[in-house]
């Protein structure tokens, strides 16, 4: 695995080989960084300038390209002369389906158009992008926030605090979420935005599951010795929580938010399927993809390019979310130390260090499936 | 009842311990040609090489110890043997076996492994705990060994052959521990069911790695016995890899000594430990701590008191530089000068100890009354500690002495707060912690410095060694310009250059790592320093410093402190006073030299007959 990274960076800089490190990880950064003598921690700063993680930049431009389009949803749309909403009927046979290639490709049509109604394609999923970013970001956070500050308090506080809180995400976990949904959004006036009601609701639901992973990572980092030797030195509550925790944590957050993230636009989907969500005509992904799955066999490009969407920001978000995971934390390098262990003494040496990987192990598989994937 | 069994296993071997000790060492076993003969060996790692043409001869009979530091490749050479090797390395050199009149390359490719492992060469890893499928019973686990070589026993064949070998390593309730699970034994017990499962098909080799470094010094001695009679009596050749020069003078006949992937020096354990050619040997035997009651017996002989003042005695110079450094923080931050104000009163009172004898009127620091803890209520509750009563003076060191699970950590603990007695007090300079709350405890616990055993966990991976030592800083109000220059004093002092600060506790060794935790404990200039184990988990030469650098420092700030081992050793090198605890209480406390040399206790007279004591100095 180092060989091949190591064949695949330009050797700019660096004068130092990969080889040795990777046998004697320890030992051989701290001798070089003592000859060295820099000023900056040597090895953190060499090993980070190396290279960009390539997970972060195709992420980032994924990410960003999705964020633009959402933005400038009407002047891309307006360069077709096009909107969401005007149907093309010239466009359509005799059984709605467009004619034409690829579900009637043209210039003046990037995407074709729907079937049944011949709207421009291209511009739903422009404007789609808006409803989509907005509903699934604002969901997240709120769930987040919300996750987080539980999962702190309930996995720092045993006792009864852990007990209300804990019993609180149980109800959550048991309630009928989508009952609830179908019947707040009869009783919510009409004039209340449907995305902002989409937003909160989804985003109070969504805190539970993130608030149990928090508790139960957290509980692991409070009965460290650090934590330990912080409470010793008089460090108040919020000083324990904000600076030695949420720093163990955030790798956690952060893969979790991107995952969070395309669940909280298929939820959206889900909703606007049901006729709960976003109402037509107002062009969400969600609501695109369920109304194409009944055109798939006759249009297949219908589903195409907001599935595509979907998944090309899902993906994009997962490699910036796993990029700068590890990116902020200087312990993702070690898996490398770990599996080039050489002594079992010295492994024992490093055993604090690894069980901190392993500890998080469960809460980021993902993250390493992700990571090994685009490096084959 | 664990205990027990425990016990009466070791009476068992300390009848084989005299025999062996009865055994001269020109009797050595009839065959000298050894069984197995390691030429070049080098193993690699992606293309590097971590040990450099290791050559070793294992004979019948005898125990070969290959003793080295962390990364020295000791384990990696041993494990070599019986393709354990960690994947991705890869091995070149000659391993020949002698079997009956043929040889087999052991580390050819085509080697047949089922054959040697079990077969021919059994091994014994160092945590019994975890070496051992929790789910299963540990008489099917030893009988596995059975299925996999020679004839095909009926089970009840199997399960007599079992009870049998349960026996011979010194487990007389057979039946009862193969019935068992992993989890209803002791350590111990468990070492002991390891060896039976590795040797029940009576290789010729036996690997030991580290056995009995996760046990208790007691249990360590009844192992070392047991492999010493099992050598003698099955004629095995073992390869006992260890770190603890102790061990090896316990057990070992013969000693190779590894650096860096290479043999610096071999002989046998007399000559090496007498007559060491090499720096390094020299420096690792040297740095053991060195358990020496003769030498102590000697001295209170002659003036116990003065012998003991002029070895603590700190000296003025390094008072000078304390002081200095005060000075030279003094006056910046509020908080700042309060703690520095303590520090020289502190000061003061060492110049008293220092100068003076050791006298009485030394002001306690810390004063535990009675202190008991249960843990948990009602029936399932346990007594942990009961009626411990301690006094630290200032600029004292008290060794708290003990096995694990005596309570030692319970008592560091409950000391700074961190669980509330169940009874009893704890006073520091005369304030009872438990009747402080919030803002006022926080302050007081600010007196009190800690130093863990396992460094790994007590530094945040997620923060610099450096933001980890100005923390307490931070925590009491120091304005970031000034946490940067105690931080450099603070480095400096413990000796680690200034542009560790930037680095994360992963690109630390652990004594580095060790020292950062001490210069965490130190920056608020505590009264006490707590420090419990804190060179349990380090090489010897490492320990050796860290150990150096506690003993300089209390003289630069004049704490009192309270050390937790289970090391006698390391007692007498640090120690002024000793407490021996068992079971949660105090068994004997006094003077180091007092109870070193006039033990009053017999569990303080077991400790001290367990503990390794090496004869020989290297001249």
């Amino acid at each position: 695995m180092s060989q091949a990274r190591s064949v695949s960076q330009p050797l700019s800089h660096v004068t130092v080989k990969s080889g040795p490190r990777s046998c004697h990880p320890l030992r051989g950064q701290s001798l070089k960084s003592q000859k060295s003598g820099a000023p900056q921690a040597p090895g953190k700063t060499r090993a980070r300038s190396r290279r960009v993680d390539p997970r972060l930049i195709i992420g980032g431009i994924l990410v960003t390209f999705f964020v633009l389009l959402a933005i400038f949803a009407g002047p891309l749309s307006a360069l077709t002369g096009n909107d969401p909403y005007t149907p093309h009927r010239e466009l359509l046979d005799d059984n709605s389906v467009p004619t034409g290639f690829g579900g009637g490709i043209s210039a003046q049509h990037w995407f074709g158009v729907t079937p049944l109604r011949g709207a421009d394609l291209f511009s739903i999923v422009a404007y789609g992008a808006q409803v989509s970013l907005t509903i699934g970001i604002g969901a997240t956070v709120i769930s987040m926030l919300i996750g987080v500050g539980v999962g702190l308090l309930a996995g720092y506080f045993p006792g009864v605090v852990d007990a209300v809180l804990s019993r609180t995400m149980d109800v959550f976990f048991g309630f009928p979420f989508l009952i609830f949904a179908i019947a707040l959004s009869a009783v919510v006036p009409a004039s209340f935005p449907r995305e902002l009601l989409l937003i909160l609701v989804l985003g109070f639901f969504g805190w539970p599951s993130i608030a149990r992973l928090i508790r139960g990572q957290v509980l692991s980092l409070r009965g460290r010795d650090y934590t330990t030797a912080a409470r010793l030195m008089g460090a108040s509550t919020g000083h324990i929580l904000v600076n030695e925790l949420l720093p163990g944590l955030l790798p956690l957050i952060i893969v979790r938010l991107t995952l969070a993230l395309p669940g909280r636009i298929s939820a959206e989907a889900a909703l606007s399927f049901l006729g709960v969500g976003i109402n037509p005509p107002t062009p969400s992904w969600g609501r695109s993809i369920s109304d194409a799955v009944a055109w798939v066999m006759v249009d297949p490009m219908y589903l195409l390019f907001p599935g595509l969407a979907l998944f090309l920001v899902t993906l994009g978000f997962n490699l910036l979310g796993d990029g700068l995971a590890d990116a902020l934390n200087p312990r993702a390098r070690r898996r490398e130390m770990v599996e080039a262990t050489v002594d079992r003494t010295s492994g024992k040496a490093t055993t604090g260090t690894v069980g901190t990987v392993t500890d998080g192990h469960n809460a980021r598989p993902d993250s390493h499936d992700v990571r090994e994937e685009v490096q084959a | 009842m664990a205990e027990n069994h425990d016990d009466f296993a070791q009476q068992g071997d300390s009848t084989g311990l005299t025999e062996q000790n009865a055994r001269t060492p020109d009797n050595q076993p009839q065959d000298s040609r050894p069984i197995i003969t390691v030429r070049g060996m080098h193993v690699s790692f992606a293309g590097q090489d971590v040990t450099h043409g290791v050559g070793l001869d294992l004979f019948p009979g005898r125990i070969t110890a290959l003793v080295g530091e962390s990364g020295s490749g000791k384990s990696v050479t041993a494990m070599a043997l019986p393709h354990l090797d960690p994947s991705g390395a890869s091995v070149r050199g000659t391993a020949l076996l002698r079997d009956g009149e043929t040889t087999i390359d052991l580390l050819s490719p085509d080697a047949p492994l089922q054959v040697i492992r079990g077969g021919r060469i059994g091994t014994i890893f160092q945590e019994p705990m975890t070496a051992f499928n929790p789910l299963l019973t540990i008489g099917r686990q030893v009988g596995e060994a059975l299925d996999y070589h020679g004839p095909r026993l009926s089970r009840e064949q199997k399960h007599e052959r079992v009870l049998e070998q349960l026996r011979e390593v010194g487990l007389p309730d057979a039946e009862r521990i193969a019935r068992s699970h992993p989890h209803e034994l002791s350590g111990g017990q468990l070492q002991r069911a390891m060896i039976a499962m590795a040797i029940i098909n009576r290789p010729q080799v036996l690997i030991a790695d580290e056995p009995t470094t996760a046990l208790d010094v007691t249990t360590q001695k009844a192992i070392l016995d047991l492999l010493g009679r099992l050598t003698r009596e099955l004629d095995l050749a073992v390869l006992l890899i260890t770190h603890d020069m102790g061990v090896v003078w316990q057990a070992a006949d013969t000693i190779y000594v590894m650096h860096d992937g290479r043999i610096v020096e071999q002989g046998p354990k007399q000559e090496i430990f007498a007559h060491p050619h090499q720096q390094y040997t020299r420096t690792l035997l040297e740095a053991v701590p060195r358990l020496d009651v003769a030498s102590l017996e000697r001295a209170a002989d002659t003036n116990a008191r003065d012998w003991a003042q002029e070895k603590k005695t700190c000296r003025h110079s390094s008072t000078a530089v304390s002081d200095s450094t005060a000075l030279g923080v003094a006056g910046t931050a509020g908080i700042a000068e309060n703690v520095d104000t303590t520090d020289k009163t502190v000061l003061s009172d060492t110049a008293g100890t220092g100068t003076g004898s050791s006298s009485p009127s030394t002001p306690a620091v810390l004063r535990v009354e009675d202190l008991s803890v249960r843990y948990g209520r009602g029936r399932a509750s346990r007594q942990a500690v009961e009626d411990v009563n301690l006094t630290i003076g200032a600029g004292e060191t008290l060794a708290l002495v003990g096995e694990s699970g005596a309570g030692k950590t319970t008592i560091a603990r409950a000391i700074s707060g961190q669980i509330r007695p169940t009874s009893g007090r704890v006073l520091l300079d005369g304030v009872d912690l438990a009747a402080l709350h919030g803002r006022r405890l926080r302050q007081t616990r600010s007196d009190i410095g800690y130093v863990f055993q396992d460094s790994g966990s007590a530094l945040n991976p997620d923060r610099t060694a450096g933001w980890s030592i100005a923390e307490p800083l931070q925590v009491h109000g120091m304005n970031a310009a000034d946490r940067h220059k105690r931080v450099e004093k603070l480095l400096g002092q413990v000796s680690l250059p200034a542009e560790l600060a930037d680095r994360y506790p992963f690109e630390l060794s652990g004594g580095q790592r060790q020292r950062v935790g001490i210069a965490r404990a130190l920056a608020l200039r505590p009264r006490l320093l707590i420090a419990d184990e804190p060179t349990s988990a380090l090489d010897v030469t490492v320990q050796k410093r860290v150990l150096d650098l506690l003993h300089r420092l209390r003289c630069d700030y004049g704490y009192a402190c309270l050390f937790i081992t289970h090391d006698l050793g390391i007692v007498q090198e640090v120690a002024d006073r000793v407490a021996v605890i068992r079971s949660g209480r105090i068994v004997e406390q006094g003077p180091m030299v007092e109870v070193l040399t006039h033990p009053h206790d017999a569990y303080t007279r077991t400790l001290l007959a367990a503990s390794p004591t090496i004869g020989v100095r290297p001249e």
